[in-house]
Parts: structure tokens; C-alpha cells; sequence
């Protein structure tokens, strides 16, 4: 479980992330959306400590900003917004989310790792049952977008974090590899019984595949509740600035959201 | 990792080969030529031993060192910051070193106390720009930073000499000019084996933490992810690849382009992984600067070449041709 208390951040270009209080609930997703300049990613670097930022995180109880940095590695795994095209091998890349359990004078990773590595592999659709060198000799710049998203959330997975942060994971793809990014966070989540945040753009997506909606507006909580409360239709009009129209997804019910045009 | 163990070994093992080559070459070739064997097969004060004993292993030894821990060095840098383009001097720990070397001329160090005031000084003034350099990194992180303090205090060092150049007498200038040039011929038996030691270090430590740099590829922020602690890492590193080059610099003046070209190629041969290219740019780097010091003496008789212009040369030419020549996919390991 994450808890966040009076967490505040600052840019120097003048942007504030301001006290903000949430927490999540074990096994389940969240999105945080808003408009573009709310905060969304700003608060996915606040809790990693990727900037200064006052307050306090918790995670499963423990002060996350008080543990080292392998701990807090133990603890939290990041699936960053872009992976870089390098010429990194796919189980190469995957295995480096072991890193936080080896001691520093370890040169290589372990047999366990490597099996897990690949275990990972599998969940996330990289791999088949049985292990095919050739696909797992591919490099990351040999992967298309959403390969090499299923790659850093195998990566992610590796590390077992207590919670899953996610920075715009299905930015930049196409229909069909959103959704199969989404459907794997959501079913690694469940087995796992970590939590997730994700900072999502796409409200419908958000509606159909998160339990929870931190809604960011100007570095400040808009709303922060299950997803069916928080998309309705006057808060979503006053944070976007723009006129919606919400309906109902004709097969699952959820709350449908299209601009008004 | 376990399916690049063959990889590692076919480079490791081969380069290894060729440095032994190297060595034996370096030794048999000069003005008398003298075959390594002749070392067993006469009296212990022959001019053959006395040759081989006080002059060319010294010499060849020292050589190996100082281009292994520049390459490596280089390599290490470029793995840091993620540029193939920085090596100890882009960061200003040589023009540091230059400095010091012309203070001492300046200040008659030099002339009082000779290759001791020299190496003295030189060391003081790299060590001073790291301290900077790290103190910097302290204030504001982050590589990008770090590299563009580098660049400033590069040129600034490199003004402050010229300063210091227009300021001293004909003679001094003289010798300031032919130190900055590179030359390993004042290597002595006493000073290749204390260097030895300390590149032998150098080298445990750079495999050490080669599995780290493995992860500082992917991003500063990235590794830190990863449980890889960069408030650490960073200094560390940065003070290692400034003590190897500043004991370099101390020890043969300027020898520039090792560090730059030979982690340049290797990445391009072998890959970016750097276990092996933390290695492998120890004993490539040794092999070139031994084969560079071949030519710097064996190219003109009577005398020789300064070691750094020869390698200026050479590293200089092999980057252009890497420049232009079309590039091939790299498929790296990490």
C-alpha cells in the first residue's frame, strides 16, 4: 500500500506540485490523469526522489525517501515513459532488474536470476514456454515500442517491488499494444498483489482497466477516488477546460468519455 | 552473461597474446638488436642484460601502463557519460596537469627538484581539477553537467598556461613545450614496477565496477532505479580515472588520443559491454602505446620521437578513417 502525505515538489522554472495526500489499495491499479502540466510525472519523479520533494511516502508502512537506494529498489520499480534503443540483449536487459539484490563485487548474474528473468519473460509475452535463444538474443533496438515496454515492465517485475510506478506506458503505441501493455499490468498486479500507478493520458483506457483515478489539476488533488466517481462529468469539464460528453462502454458499463464536438 | 563467457575468453586471451608479441618486439627491436632470449644466455653485466634490464623493459613496461590506464580510463568516461567522445582530457585532468607542470618551471620547482617537482606538480594539478570537478557534481548532479564543467575548465587550464608560457624565459618555455609533447624516456626500472602495481590496481577496480557502468549506460537516473547508488558511483569513478591519468600524465607528460580512439574501436569490435571493455581497453591501450613507443624510437636515428606526438598521429589518423569510413550495425552485449 502507498501512502502519500502532504507531499509538495518544486521546479525552478516555477511549477509546484502541492500537498499532495493519497493513498492506493493493496493489488489494485491507479491512474493519474489531468491535463498536460498538471504534475502527473512530476509526482512519479517526487516519489522516486528523482527531484527534491517534502513530505512522506510510505509504502507497505515504511518511509520509502529514508531507504537506500537498493532498498528503495527492493521496494519500487519504475517503468520509465521511453526505453532507449540500445544494443542491450532482451534477457541481458531484463536480468539488470536483479541488480538491487546482488552485492556490489558480483560480476554477473546468477542462474536464479537468469530463471526468473525468464519467467518474467513469459508473463509479459516476450517469450514462449520453451526458451528460444534467437528471440532472446534480439536487442532492444530490434524491439518495436510496445516490446520494449513489455521488456522494462519484465524488468520492472524482476526487481518483485511491493509497487509499480509507470510513466505513460501505452504513450507513443498502437491501439492493439495499448491494450496488451495494460492488460499485462493488470494481470502481473494481481499476481503479484503490488500496487501500480500509472500517469495515463487516454481517460477511456484509465476507465477501463484502473480500479482508482488521482486526478491532478495544477499540481493539486482535483479528486482522488474509485474511477467511476472521479470520471464524472462536471469535475473532468472544470480540470480539461473543455466541454465532455460521458456515456456508458456498451459492453463492461464503464463511464465513457468523448469531448464534446 | 554465461553464453559471452567463449566471447570474453576468444578477446581477452587473444589481446593478451598480442601484447606478448608486442612486448617481446619492443624489447628485441632498437639500435642493438637484442633477442629476449639473449637474457638467459649471458653474463649478469652485459651490455645485452644492461640494455634489456635498465633501458627496455623499463621502457616497454611503462609504456603498457600508461596506455592501459588511459584506454581504460577513456573507456571508463565514455561509459559514464554516455559519450564516445570524452576521455581524461576532455574533462581537464591533463590541462590541470599541464598547468602544474608549467608552474613548476615558473616557480623553479622544476629546475630545484627535477622529474619529482615535475610529477609533483603535474599530480597536484589533476587531482585539483577532479576535486573541482566532484565538488561541482556535489552542487549540481548529473553527467551532462559534470562533462560541460569539464569543457570549461579544460580551456580555462589550457589559457592559464599559455599565460604562464608568455611569461617564462626562452628555456623554460623550451622545456615546458617538449614535456607537453609525451616521452617515456626517462623511464627507470624502479618507477616501470611501481607502476606496474598501480596499474594492476587500477585495473581490479575498474572490473570491479564494470558491472555498474554496464547499468550507467542506460541513464544516470535509470541506474539509480536499479538500486545502483550514483551519489557514489560517479565520484568513485571519476576519482579513479583521475588518479590513473594523473599518474600517467606525472609520469610521461602529455600523451593524448589512447584514451579517445582505443575504447572508440574496441566498442565498435566487441560491443559496449564492459565487463570485457574495461579489460580489453587496458591491454589494447598497453599494445598501442607499446607499438607507438617502437616507432618513437626506432622511426629517426640518431634520437627519437616524442611518444605523444607519434601517438597523435597514429590515433589522430585511425579516427578520421572511423569518421569516414560507413558504419556497420554494432550488436553489442550488456
Amino acid at each position: 500500500m502507498l501512502q502519500l502525505e502532504h507531499v509538495s515538489a518544486a521546479y525552478p522554472s516555477g511549477f509546484k506540485l502541492q500537498d499532495i495526500c493519497f493513498e492506493t489499495t493493496e493489488g489494485r491499479i491507479t491512474g493519474i490523469i489531468g491535463p498536460n502540466g498538471s504534475g502527473k510525472s512530476t509526482l512519479l519523479k517526487a516519489i522516486c526522489r528523482d527531484i527534491p520533494a517534502q513530505g512522506s511516502v510510505k509504502v507497505q508502512g515504511k518511509e520509502l525517501w529514508k531507504m537506500s537506494v537498493a532498498e528503495r529498489a527492493r521496494t519500487v520499480a519504475i517503468v520509465p515513459q521511453n526505453i532507449e534503443k540500445l544494443p542491450v540483449p532482451l534477457l541481458d536487459f531484463v536480468m539488470m532488474g536483479r541488480t538491487p539484490f546482488k552485492k556490489w563485487h558480483q560480476l554477473s548474474y546468477s542462474e536464479a536470476d537468469r530463471a526468473l528473468a525468464m519467467e518474467k519473460l513469459r508473463q509479459v509475452g516476450l517469450a514462449g514456454d520453451a526458451e528460444d535463444e534467437n528471440a532472446l538474443k534480439r536487442t532492444l533496438d530490434q524491439l518495436s515500442g510496445g516490446e520494449r515496454q513489455l521488456a522494462a515492465i519484465a524488468r520492472a517485475l524482476c526487481q518483485e517491488p511491493q509497487l509499480l510506478l509507470l510513466d505513460e506506458p501505452t504513450a507513443n503505441l498502437d491501439l492493439a499494444h495499448q491494450v496488451s501493455v495494460l492488460q499485462v499490468v493488470g494481470k502481473v498486479v494481481s499476481e503479484a498483489r503490488a500496487d501500480a500507478l500509472l500517469v495515463i493520458h487516454d481517460i477511456n483506457l484509465a476507465s477501463a482497466f484502473c480500479h482508482d483515478l488521482l486526478c491532478l489539476s495544477c499540481g493539486k488533488v482535483a479528486a482522488a477516488e474509485k474511477t467511476a466517481s472521479v470520471l464524472a462529468k462536471d469535475l473532468l469539464e472544470k480540470v480539461y477546460g473543455t466541454g465532455l460528453c460521458i456515456g456508458r462502454h456498451p459492453l463492461n458499463g464503464r463511464p465513457l468519455v468523448l469531448p464534446e464536438i | 552473461m554465461q553464453n559471452a563467457v567463449p566471447k570474453y575468453i576468444f578477446w581477452i586471451a587473444g589481446s593478451a597474446l598480442l601484447l606478448l608479441l608486442c612486448l617481446l618486439l619492443s624489447l628485441a627491436i632498437g639500435e642493438m638488436p637484442i633477442w629476449p632470449w639473449q637474457w638467459w644466455g649471458t653474463d649478469p653485466g652485459s651490455m645485452e642484460k644492461t640494455i634489456l634490464s635498465q633501458l627496455r623493459l623499463p621502457r616497454s613496461l611503462t609504456a603498457l601502463c600508461i596506455g592501459g590506464m588511459l584506454s581504460m580510463s577513456g573507456s571508463i568516461l565514455q561509459g559514464l557519460f554516455k559519450n564516445p567522445l570524452v576521455e581524461p582530457y576532455t574533462l581537464g585532468i591533463s590541462g590541470g596537469a599541464s598547468l602544474g607542470v608549467a608552474l613548476a618551471f615558473l616557480m623553479g620547482i622544476a629546475q630545484q627538484w627535477g622529474s619529482l617537482g615535475i610529477g609533483g606538480f603535474a599530480f597536484i594539478g589533476a587531482i585539483a581539477i577532479s576535486l573541482i570537478l566532484l565538488a561541482y557534481h556535489r552542487h549540481r548532479p548529473g553527467t551532462n553537467n559534470l562533462l560541460l564543467a569539464g569543457i570549461m575548465l579544460s580551456i580555462l587550464c589550457s589559457a592559464a598556461t599559455t599565460l604562464l608560457l608568455s611569461l617564462s624565459t626562452p628555456e623554460n618555455m623550451t622545456q615546458i613545450i617538449y614535456w607537453t609533447m609525451g616521452s617515456l624516456s626517462h623511464s627507470t626500472p624502479a618507477q616501470a614496477f611501481s607502476l606496474c602495481g598501480f596499474a594492476i590496481a587500477g585495473l581490479c577496480a575498474g572490473i570491479l565496477l564494470s558491472q555498474r557502468l554496464n547499468l550507467m549506460n542506460l541513464g544516470e537516473q535509470t541506474a539509480r532505479h536499479l538500486g545502483v547508488n550514483t551519489a557514489v558511483l560517479v565520484p568513485c569513478l571519476l576519482l579513479l580515472t583521475s588518479l590513473l591519468t594523473a599518474v600517467c600524465v606525472a609520469t610521461a607528460g602529455i600523451i593524448g588520443f589512447v584514451g579517445l580512439v582505443v575504447p572508440h574501436i574496441l566498442r565498435r569490435l566487441a560491443g559496449s559491454d564492459y565487463r570485457l571493455l574495461v579489460p580489453l581497453s587496458f591491454i589494447v591501450g598497453g599494445i598501442f602505446l607499446v607499438l607507438c613507443d617502437l616507432l618513437a624510437r626506432s622511426l629517426v636515428h640518431p634520437g627519437q620521437l616524442p611518444v605523444g606526438v607519434v601517438c597523435g598521429i597514429l590515433g589522430g589518423g585511425l579516427f578520421v578513417y572511423l569518421l569516414v569510413k560507413p558504419q556497420k550495425k554494432q550488436n553489442a552485449s550488456a
